[in-house]
């Protein structure tokens, strides 16, 4: 099979000598363009009646090669300083083993001396459980009850609280909020308006807020003031919350 | 309690325990202070050898072990078959002396030094006692530390550390500014 030759401004032949040239430093990368030379590839490609797939994949690893080398030499050169840093480390680790090397030969020739001792397991002996003097002391007895009850501690659930910073804050919908407003009204007279925002946070207090005036603005509810007092009440002409369209939705 | 039951009762003790057993465990017992009973032992360890006993008291660190005298292993060895141990690897070999030199460590700290991984060695010298875990570093991961043994110190026949060859600046000394 005949190799392809290519020809830039700057090389002309196959693309095997191009990666010698480059290799040898015979020829500089970043005068060769890359992209010229696969645009030459492709036009072979059409030109040729059938698929020749070794050709395409040897022009596939050569260009690659090229591409890497090329990819290589235009990447900033910091590299280069990591890289003999570690070859310092390196050397330093390679001494520092060799040291414990050097030594585990010194200590092995230790071992034979030590061979020749020989010992036997413990003797079992039973000792009826209250004989036993367990030398215990009590204060070393609750500290371990404290450590226990810390770990059960440790491993429970977190609070819900401590997520709060974390987790971002619940997202209150007013529709949802107006709903409720809704449902305490329900088959009530009148409703003090504080009442409306009891046990509630923040977040809750600012969507029910904002129900109460939608509401009051879809004519769902009254507010009227008696006696110094706010009161809410519901409109006669009550209306499903699911259809009421909110216009800031 | 006269001297001679002091002995007498450390070598039943000894004697009874087979393993290693640490000085205030006896001190406790007996209720000596540990520097007499220290004395005590360390003598009569000395008297044994000297009237060329079969048994011998080992030093380890702080424990004391009743051992048979090497001096008759080939005559208990013709009565007992004695356990062909297999021979620690070199690869063994080394990862025991960076764990013995630099203690405790961490098995990436060994890995480092090695450069190859140690898990191998090190749950063969984690079966064989040689080694044994000491708690973990207070670091990322809590990466379990290990130490020698006891039994490291007599399969070696070391009375304590300070019995290993020297060697010049041990990793982590070496190593705290890297790190």
């Amino acid at each position: 099979m005949e190799a392809l030759s290519f020809k830039t401004q700057s090389f002309e032949g196959p693309l095997d000598l191009l990666l010698y040239l480059i290799s040898k430093k015979k020829l500089s990368i970043c005068d060769v363009s890359l992209a010229e030379i696969s645009g030459q590839f492709f036009e072979y490609i059409k030109q040729m009646q059938e698929d020749d797939i070794e050709l395409s994949s040897e022009f596939l690893v050569t260009a690659s090669q090229l591409l890497y080398i090329k990819s290589k030499e235009l990447l900033p050169k910091q590299e280069e300083d990591t890289k003999e840093e570690s070859q310092e480390d390196l050397t330093k680790r390679l001494l520092e083993y060799k040291k414990y090397k050097e030594i585990s030969q010194i200590i092995k020739e230790y071992q034979s001396n030590g061979d020749k001792y020989l010992d036997r397991p413990p003797e079992k002996i039973d000792i009826p459980f209250e004989a036993l003097n367990l030398q215990i002391p009590i204060s070393k007895l609750i500290s371990a009850f404290y450590d226990v009850v810390h770990k059960s501690e440790r491993k429970k659930m977190p609070k819900e609280e401590s997520f709060k910073g974390i987790i971002g804050r619940e997202k209150v919908s007013i529709r949802k909020m107006s709903k409720r407003v809704l449902e305490v009204l329900n088959g009530r007279k009148r409703v003090k308006f504080i009442d409306v925002f009891k046990d509630m946070d923040k977040p809750h207090m600012v969507a029910t807020f904002l129900a109460v005036l939608e509401l009051v603005k879809l004519q769902r509810i009254l507010i009227f003031e008696s006696n110094g007092q706010i009161f809410l009440s519901k409109c006669e002409k009550f209306q499903k919350i699911e259809e009421i369209k909110f216009e800031f939705e | 309690m006269d001297i001679k039951t002091i002995e007498s009762a450390v070598e039943a003790i000894l004697f009874a325990s087979g393993e290693a057993v640490p000085l205030s465990f006896i001190s406790n017992a007996l209720e000596v202070d540990r520097q007499t009973l220290k004395k005590i032992i360390n003598n009569m360890a000395q008297r044994y050898k000297e009237e060329k006993r079969g048994i011998n008291i080992l030093e380890l660190e702080d424990s004391y072990q009743m051992v048979s005298s090497p001096l008759y292993y080939d005559y208990i060895s013709r009565v007992l078959i004695p356990k062909r141990r297999q021979q620690l690897s070199s690869a063994a070999l080394e990862t025991l002396s960076i764990i013995a030199y630099n203690q405790p460590i961490t098995k990436a700290k060994i890995e480092y030094i090695r450069g190859v991984d140690c898990t191998g060695s090190i749950n063969k010298l984690l079966e064989r006692n040689l080694i044994e875990e000491a708690g973990r570093l207070n670091t990322a991961g809590k990466p379990i530390l290990y130490k020698t043994t006891l039994e490291f110190l007599k399969a070696f026949g070391l009375r304590s550390l300070n019995d290993l060859p020297p060697i010049d600046n041990p990793f982590l000394a070496a190593d705290e500014e890297a790190t």
